[in-house]
C-alpha cells in the first residue's frame, strides 16, 4: 500500500539546514492499522506530510499503491490525495463557514461529483459517524468530539483507500478519543488502511503495529496483537 | 466548479464585510473616476458624422490675412451672408447647406398654450439631406423655397407636441416672433453630440426645435443668436447693413456625389475668389478655400483636447494606485483564509483549483466595484452637468450625460483591475504548502 524507501526531508534556512526524515524505510500494508509513535520533533508530521503528498521530499522513493509519487505535478497530486487519501486532523480543520454537510462535501466537489452522487455518499458518511441529524449545523455548533466525526466522515465520504490521521484524539477528552478510536477501528476492519500518530502509547496499543520514531529515523517496530501487549519487537 | 467557487465567494465577502466594502470602495472610487473622464472624452472625441450616408465638409474662406482672425486652422470658422449666400446660389455642384442659429418666441394657434422660446436654424433645404435628421411627418421645403422663400417651418416632434397636443401638426400655422409660418413637416428630436454642424457657444448644448429657410433672412430679418465674428470695424445701422456687411455669422457645409462635382465646385470656387480679390473685398493675396471633414473640424475647433487626454490618463493612474491598495487588502485577506485553504489543497483541491476560487471572488468584488464606480461616476457627472448647465443656460449638456458605452466599459475595467489586484494574492495564497497551516487552525 505504502513503501517508502530511504526518504529524506531537509529544511534549509540561510543559516541552518534541518534533517527531519533520515533514510527513512517504512511499508505498510494494505488493511494495516499502524501507529507512529516519537518524542517531538522526531519527524512524526513530516512523515505524515509526505506519506500524504502535501510536502515533497528531498530524496528516496515513494510508493502508493505501487505508483512512485516522485516527479508527480500538482494536479497529479491534489488527484491522488483526493481519491486515495482521507486526512484526519488533530485540529479537525473544518472550514467554519461550511455547514457540516458542506465539510463533507468538500474533497467529492473537487472530484466532480455530480449533486445527486455527493448527496449519497454525504449522506451515508453522516450516517456512519451518527451525525446526520447534525448536517445543516455549522462547526461551531458541535462538540469536539463530534466535529472529528465531521471529519473522519469527510475523509471517508471519498472512500479512499488509505487513512491518514494526526492525532485524532489528541484534543478530545477520553469518552470522546474512545468513540474516535472504535470508529477508526471499524473502518480499518472493513478494509481501510489507516496510519495514525499519536502520543498516546495506550491508543498505540490499539493498532496492529507501532512504528517508533526518533531523530527522523525508525527507532523500532512493535507488532501487536488484538487483546494482547508486545507481542514482538524489531529492532529498527 | 464555477457556481461552487461563486458560492464560496459569497461566504467569503460576507464572513469580511469590512474589508471587502473596503476594497469595493477602493475600485469604485478608481473605476468611478476612470469612467468618469473616459465618458467625457467618448462624448468628446464622438463623431456623429461618421454615420451619416454622404461625407460632409465644413467650409472655411481664407478671404483675409490669417493675422486679422484665423484661429480655426489659418482661416474664420464662419462665413460672411455674402459668400454664403453666393455659394448657395451655385447650386449645381452638390449638397449645399447654409445656415445659423436663431432663436424665436414660438406660438401656438391655440391661445390656451402659452409662447415658448426656441432655438431655431435657418437653413436650407439640403441640411436634411445631408445631416439626416428623421422625418415622421411631412417633408421639407422645396428648391424653389431655397430661391425664392416662403414663410414655412419644419418642426422637431417635441415642440409638435407642446404647440398641437393631439393634433397632426403638418398643416398648422405657427408664429415665430412676428410672422407666422405654415408647418410642413415633424422630425425626430435632433441633437447629435457633439453639434459638430454648428460649434459656436458650446458643442455640447441642445438642438433646435425649429428649421426655417434660409432665403428668408432678408426678409424676415432672422438675427442671429450664434456667434458673429468680423476682422474690421464696421458701421451697422440697418439690417441691410448687417447681412452685406464682412461679419462672419454664417456656416456653410458641402457634399459631394463624386470626385467631378468637387472639381467642379473648386473651379467655381477659385473663379469666385479670384473675382472677390479683384473686386477689394478679399484683402488676403493668398485667399483661398479650405474643405474639412467631420473629424477635421471636431479637432481644428478643439472639441477633443489635449488636457482631456491627460485627465483620461491621471485618472488611469489614480485607478492604479487603488489597484495596488487593493492588492494590499486581498493579501490580508486571503492569508487570514490560509487554514482553510491548506485543508481545501489537503483534501483535493489543485494549485489551479484555489486560484480560479479566488479569482472568482476577486471578480465579483471587481464587479461589485464597477457597478459602484458607475453610481459614482453618474453622480459626479450630474453634479458637473447642474453647474455647468446652469452656467451656460441650457438644460442638460451631452457632455455630461454617461456614455452608454460605460455600461460594458465600467465593469469590464472593475474586473479587470480586481483581477489584476487578484493576481498576486490569488498566486501566493495557491502556491503555499498546504501543510504550512494545518496545524494551525
Amino acid at each position: 500500500m505504502l513503501k517508502m524507501i530511504g526518504i529524506n526531508k531537509v529544511y534549509k534556512t540561510d543559516m541552518i539546514e534541518t534533517h527531519a526524515l533520515k533514510s527513512f524505510d517504512l511499508t505498510v500494508d494494505r488493511g494495516e492499522f499502524v501507529t507512529i509513535t516519537g518524542p517531538s520533533g522526531s519527524g512524526k508530521t513530516t512523515f505524515l506530510n509526505i506519506a500524504g503528498l502535501l510536502e515533497p521530499f528531498s530524496g528516496g522513493s515513494y510508493y502508493l499503491n505501487g505508483h512512485d509519487m516522485a516527479g508527480l505535478s500538482d494536479n497529479q497530486l491534489a488527484k491522488v490525495r483526493n481519491e486515495q487519501i482521507g486526512f484526519i486532523f488533530q485540529g479537525f480543520n473544518l472550514i467554519p463557514d461550511l455547514s457540516v454537510y458542506e465539510n463533507v462535501e468538500v474533497p467529492l466537489r473537487y472530484r466532480g461529483f455530480k449533486r445527486a452522487e455527493r448527496k449519497e455518499r454525504i449522506e451515508e458518511a453522516l450516517a456512519m459517524v451518527g451525525l446526520s441529524a447534525r448536517a445543516k449545523h455549522l462547526p461551531a455548533q458541535l462538540s469536539g468530539g463530534q466535529q472529528q466525526r465531521v471529519a473522519i466522515a469527510r475523509a471517508m465520504a471519498g472512500r479512499p483507500a488509505f487513512l491518514l490521521a494526526d492525532e485524532p484524539t489528541g484534543n478530545l477528552d477520553s469518552v470522546m478519543a474512545r468513540q474516535v478510536m472504535d470508529m477508526l477501528e471499524d473502518i480499518n476492519a472493513k478494509g481501510t488502511t489507516i496510519v495514525m500518530v499519536t502520543h498516546d502509547p495506550d491508543l498505540a496499543r490499539r493498532s496492529q503495529r507501532n512504528v517508533h520514531i526518533v531523530d527522523g529515523q525508525v527507532s523500532d517496530y512493535r507488532q501487536f496483537v488484538a487483546g494482547e501487549s508486545t507481542v514482538e519487537v524489531e529492532n529498527a | 466548479m464555477l457556481s461552487y467557487y461563486f458560492d464560496l465567494a459569497i461566504r467569503s465577502i460576507k464572513r469580511t464585510p469590512f474589508i471587502s466594502a473596503l476594497m469595493i470602495a477602493a475600485l469604485a472610487a478608481g473605476v468611478g473616476m476612470t469612467v468618469t473622464m473616459l465618458s467625457v472624452y467618448m462624448q468628446l472625441s464622438h463623431d456623429p458624422a461618421q454615420s451619416l450616408s454622404k461625407q460632409p465638409y465644413a467650409l472655411q474662406l481664407q478671404s483675409h490675412p490669417a493675422s486679422q482672425g484665423g484661429s480655426y486652422g489659418g482661416a474664420m470658422r464662419q462665413l460672411t451672408y455674402m459668400d454664403a449666400n453666393a455659394i448657395q446660389r451655385q447650386r449645381n455642384d452638390g449638397a449645399t447647406v447654409v445656415m445659423f442659429k436663431s432663436s424665436f418666441a414660438a406660438i401656438s394657434p391655440n391661445t390656451e398654450i402659452d409662447p415658448q422660446f426656441v432655438e431655431g436654424r435657418v437653413t436650407t433645404r439640403d441640411f436634411f439631406e445631408l445631416f439626416e435628421p428623421e422625418f415622421i411627418s411631412g417633408n421639407v421645403w422645396s428648391e424653389q423655397v431655397d430661391l425664392e422663400a416662403d414663410f414655412v417651418a419644419v418642426i422637431t416632434e417635441s415642440l409638435a407636441r407642446s404647440l398641437y397636443p393631439g393634433q397632426e401638426a403638418v398643416g398648422q400655422s405657427i408664429t415665430l416672433n412676428i410672422s407666422e409660418y405654415r408647418v410642413i413637416g415633424v422630425i425626430k428630436d435632433f441633437a447629435p453630440q457633439p453639434k459638430y454642424y454648428d460649434l459656436n457657444n458650446s458643442a455640447f448644448d441642445n438642438g433646435e426645435s425649429v428649421f426655417v429657410p434660409f432665403s428668408l433672412t432678408p426678409i424676415a430679418e432672422i438675427s442671429n443668436s450664434g456667434n458673429t465674428n468680423g476682422w474690421r470695424a464696421e458701421v451697422i445701422n440697418s439690417y441691410e447693413d448687417f447681412i452685406n456687411s464682412e461679419y462672419h455669422w454664417i456656416q456653410v457645409w458641402k457634399a459631394f456625389d463624386s470626385p467631378s462635382q468637387r472639381e467642379s465646385f473648386d473651379r467655381w470656387m477659385r473663379g469666385y475668389i479670384d473675382e472677390q480679390r479683384e473686386a477689394g473685398r478679399f484683402p488676403n493675396p493668398d485667399a483661398s478655400y479650405f474643405l474639412r471633414t467631420s473629424e477635421e473640424w471636431l479637432e481644428i475647433n478643439g472639441v477633443v483636447v489635449d488636457e482631456s487626454r491627460i485627465l483620461v490618463m491621471i485618472s488611469a493612474l489614480f485607478l492604479v494606485v487603488c489597484i495596488i491598495n487593493t492588492i494590499g487588502l486581498l493579501l490580508g485577506k486571503f492569508l487570514k483564509s490560509a487554514p482553510a485553504i491548506g485543508t481545501r489543497r489537503a483534501l483535493g483541491a489543485s494549485q489551479w483549483q484555489i486560484f480560479l476560487q479566488h479569482i472568482v471572488e476577486v471578480s465579483i468584488i471587481g464587479f461589485a466595484g464597477g457597478l459602484a464606480g458607475l453610481v459614482m461616476a453618474s453622480l459626479v457627472l450630474s453634479g458637473l452637468d447642474r453647474i455647468l448647465s446652469s452656467g451656460m443656460g441650457v438644460s442638460h449638456l451631452m457632455l455630461t450625460q454617461l456614455h452608454w458605452s460605460m455600461w460594458l466599459w465600467a465593469p469590464a475595467i472593475a474586473i479587470v483591475s480586481s483581477v489584476a489586484a487578484g493576481l498576486l494574492p490569488a498566486w501566493r495564497i495557491c502556491r503555499m504548502p498546504p501543510s504550512l497551516y494545518l496545524k494551525i487552525q
